[in-house]
């Protein structure tokens, strides 16, 4: 369940993107998991 | 765009249960929780404040500004999929495989259910049993213009009644399907499950046929309603053979109930129907619909602000328990079908473009070989496509139906276009004919149900924990969203 993806918290400001089925893969996390070997065998996919 | 302009034209609808706030946004399905102060600074920002203004007032600076509000137009950009991309084409167009081809296997019934609507179409034509040649000729033609049947479903008037002619059509449709190298298809049946004889159930073990019952909940509400045409009433019959049927096959059994005034006049809430039929028939989520019913017909359900639409939404409530909570919680009950696939798209954010099967992903043939749309318009001129001894299955008055019903999709329609609930809402063109007399013209307090109904899924979610969340997902599987 990724439920802190969307949430931007500042000065008391809350919205968050409620992910029910925890789809929410942005971008910048598959980006970030990649470069950081974070594929099932280390290849860089995102699989 | 600024992300202040985009927050301004999207649609969003704000919800607010318990000093918590929602946004949701219909065409995408997605939806925010948002805290006080940010609901606050969002309504201002649509209702037209500037920049200055709303960092002056919520005392932050412009990129703060910005990152409270990039979440919504982020995620719908990123994460949505608009119900205006979906395509809402009908099948029945294309050489694939027809989701749903159904046969009324006969006009005649052993009820007289005082609500039914082929009382005034379907019954009055002289009774007859659906000859072979129209069912080898429905097969055949069906076959030939699509790629394969995902299901027959046999209806009548009352299909148990006529097994000779359903168990030729079991045997047929499969033989012409293995021909073809056709995927072998399912059967599924609608009945009211009051005479199901030995050689019946013979039938359904053979073809492994699913079969939906009609009944409308405990005995005192059904046998107001669905009665003999001695008068007697039918729940106990039924029930029996509900048990009968799942002795055979326990997962397949499925529970239809029409909710009619008589369930008012009875003085059970839908809550009690549906933990009926969960309890006392082991169905956890019967399919529970009003009946589409014109506004002045004494069993119209939502009849002189009988509370009707109150107590779906109590339902909804009762079924966002079971869903959220499951074995673990305090609530031992159903849920309604109409919930779980309401969480399901929501979950998957998956708008459904089309108000229900007729004409798009089903074809249906009677008992005189007319082609329709749906069963609902049996015997209803203006939607017949066709005679299948003398027509394609696509010929030109067929076209001219499914164009109509083409038309009337969620986006085109012109009641849903701008209703809120119109990615998730699974209207009925037959219940909307019956009760407005018109395919394209919902009835209001339908709507209202829908709606009421949606912002319960939609308030629950938003305030239950991942855990909860995962249990409800985990709980509806995909191949029971239509």
């Amino acid at each position: 369940m990724i439920e802190q993806n969307n949430r931007q918290e500042n000065e008391g400001l809350i919205v968050e993107a409620v992910d029910v089925a925890g789809i929410d893969v942005l971008e910048e996390d598959i980006a970030a998991a990649a470069s950081a070997g974070g594929s099932c065998c280390g290849c860089g996919c995102s699989c | 765009m600024s992300t202040l302009e985009t927050i301004r034209n999207l649609e969003l609808i704000e919800f607010e249960r318990d000093g918590k706030f929602i946004f949701f946004h219909p065409e995408t399905l997605c939806f925010f929780r948002v805290n006080k102060p940010a609901a606050g600074l969002i309504r201002d920002a649509r209702q037209g404040e500037g920049n200055d203004e709303l960092c002056r007032k919520y005392d932050i600076g412009p990129d703060q500004l910005e990152q409270a509000l990039t979440p919504i137009p982020r995620t719908i950009e990123r994460q949505g999929r608009p119900l205006s991309k979906t395509d809402p084409g009908s099948l029945l167009k294309r050489p694939g495989v027809l989701p749903k081809a159904v046969l009324m296997v006969n006009n005649y019934c052993n009820l007289k259910c005082t609500y039914c609507y082929e009382h005034q179409t379907v019954f009055t034509k002289k009774a007859i049993d659906m000859p072979e040649r129209v069912a080898r000729m429905a097969i055949d033609k069906i076959y030939d213009a699509f790629e394969g049947v995902g299901t027959w479903m046999f209806i009548g008037g009352e299909p148990t009644l006529s097994d000779d002619i359903l168990e030729f059509s079991c045997r047929y449709a499969t033989e012409v399907a293995q021909r073809n190298g056709a995927c072998k298809p399912s059967f599924g049946m609608i009945s009211n499950g009051v005479k199901m004889t030995p050689r019946l159930f013979d039938i359904i073990h053979q073809f492994e046929i699913q079969v939906t019952f009609s009944l409308d909940g405990p005995k005192k509400v059904n046998d107001l309603v669905r009665i003999r045409h001695d008068d007697s009433g039918t729940f106990d019959a039924v029930v029996a053979n509900i048990h009968r049927y799942r002795q055979v096959f326990p997962e397949k059994a499925q529970v239809e109930c029409t909710v009619t005034q008589a369930h008012r006049d009875a003085g059970l809430s839908l809550t009690e129907v549906l933990d009926f039929c969960a309890n006392d028939l082991g169905v956890e989520e019967p399919h529970i619909a009003a009946a589409g019913l014109p506004a002045n017909n004494p069993l119209n359900p939502y009849r002189n602000g009988s509370g009707m639409q109150e107590d779906f939404v109590a339902a909804a409530e009762a079924s966002m328990d079971t869903l959220l909570n499951g074995n673990e919680g305090p609530r031992k009950g159903g849920k309604l079908d109409v919930v779980s696939s309401m969480v399901h798209r929501l979950a998957h954010r998956d708008p459904k473009p089309i108000m229900c099967p007729a004409g798009m992903s089903q074809i249906v043939v009677d008992a005189f070989g007319d082609i329709y749309p749906c069963w609902m318009f049996a015997g209803n001129a203006e939607h017949v496509m066709g005679n299948i001894l003398r027509d394609q299955v696509r010929g030109p008055r067929a076209l001219q139906v499914i164009n109509r019903i083409e038309d009337n999709s969620k986006i085109k329609n012109h009641v849903c276009s701008t209703c809120y609930a119109r990615s998730v809402c699974s209207a009925c063109v037959g219940n909307n004919h019956n009760a407005t007399g018109k395919i394209e013209d919902p009835s209001p307090e339908f709507c209202n149900t829908v709606r009421g109904t949606l912002r319960v899924v939609v308030e629950r979610l938003a305030a239950a924990s991942g855990q909860q969340m995962a249990a409800a997902v985990s709980a509806i599987p995909d191949a029971e969203i239509c």
